[in-house]
């Protein structure tokens, strides 16, 4: 039994050390994969308004908390913004592909598509 | 806390298991076209399905993107990605298991298509307690030329009953878990956690193209 302690708190250890080990993330999530799921799991007006809250929250905090702006998150936030707001989605497209180069054939399609739709209207 | 539960018992489960198959292939021998190719961009795609539950592709599509970043890939946005595959029929992975990658990097400007399968999603009850298990296999190909750069499966038994054996430890744990029974999304992560470690680092990672060395438990064989 006291060996099996041992391996336990050893392995607690090796746990913790891991933990401390995801500061060093890249990017800054801050609540990205709860609000994510929210909304993808009960999809409505309040969680959708959440998610762009926290996306938001990530855009403008990134900077104050010394990590970078996760890949997709101004894709993301464009395209919830597409609708009630092009002008701020084709500044978030353009945001993404500054960020990451390699967006670029997608966001450029993106943006194509607010374009087609601001003639239809 | 629970979070910290969950890791010690999945790091005790694959010691267990490291223990019985103890075979250890290097990054760069188990998948050297990733360090040729280097894809810096990944499509992922729908999940596949294999199992009982409708509602997990879904579900696990908003914990894939984090861990693969991290890992210094570029992630095609899923909420992206799936409303355009959806506008062109496509809701599962398995209809483009057959379909030319290669269309794909014209398409979304993707290196490589992620395919995730889920082969467990479940949870089993039983008199004195139950789990959750939660299990996947990975399959990165290649959209250059079709090739797989990567693969790797793992699954996870989250035991729920907290009486094997009694002690501490299993106070803990079944009080940690009470409240969130079948919440599979946190196993989802650690999956995915055991599984992204096993990929080698991409563009944006410290680690990019200095990781040839490390070590990983071989698999032969996906599913």
């Amino acid at each position: 039994m006291r060996k099996h302690n041992t391996i336990l708190v050893a392995l607690a250890l090796i746990v913790l050390g891991g933990c401390a080990a995801n500061n060093n993330s890249i990017y800054y999530w801050g609540n990205y994969s709860q609000t994510a799921y929210e909304y993808q799991k009960s999809p409505s007006e309040s969680s959708r308004q959440a998610h762009v809250q926290s996306l938001t929250a990530i855009v403008e905090n990134a900077v104050a908390q010394h990590k970078k702006i996760p890949p997709g998150i101004c894709a993301e936030l464009g395209m919830l913004q597409a609708q009630n707001s092009p002008k701020l989605a084709l500044q978030y497209f353009n945001q993404e592909k500054s960020l990451f180069p390699e967006s670029a054939p997608l966001m450029d399609r993106l943006i194509n598509d607010l374009h087609k739709d601001a003639r239809s209207l | 806390m629970r979070k910290i539960i969950l890791l010690l018992l999945i790091t005790t489960a694959s010691l267990l298991t490291g223990c019985a198959t103890p075979n250890y292939v290097t990054k760069q021998a188990a998948y050297p076209l990733m360090y040729q190719q280097h894809p810096l961009s990944i499509l992922v795609v729908p999940a596949i399905n294999h199992s009982t539950a409708a509602d997990a592709p879904e579900l696990y599509s908003t914990t894939i993107a984090t861990p693969l970043a991290e890992a210094g890939y570029y992630v095609l946005p899923l909420p992206i990605t799936n409303m355009l595959l959806q506008q062109q029929g496509v809701v599962d992975g398995e209809q483009l298991e057959k379909v030319d990658a290669t269309k794909f990097q014209g398409l979304f400007g993707a290196d490589a298509i992620l395919f995730v399968t889920i082969n467990q999603w479940d949870t089993n009850y039983y008199i004195t307690g139950g789990n959750v298990t939660v299990g996947a296999a990975f399959r990165l190909v290649s959209t250059k030329d079709n090739e797989e750069l990567w693969h790797y499966s793992q699954t996870i038994v989250y035991d729920t009953s907290g009486n094997s054996g009694g002690g501490l430890l299993a106070a803990i744990i079944s009080t940690a878990i009470s409240t969130a029974t079948t919440d599979y999304v946190p196993i989802a992560r650690t999956v995915n956690g055991i599984v992204v470690n096993t990929l080698p680092a991409g563009k944006y990672n410290p680690h990019y193209d200095k990781d040839g060395a490390v070590t990983i438990l071989e698999q032969k064989q996906v599913n």
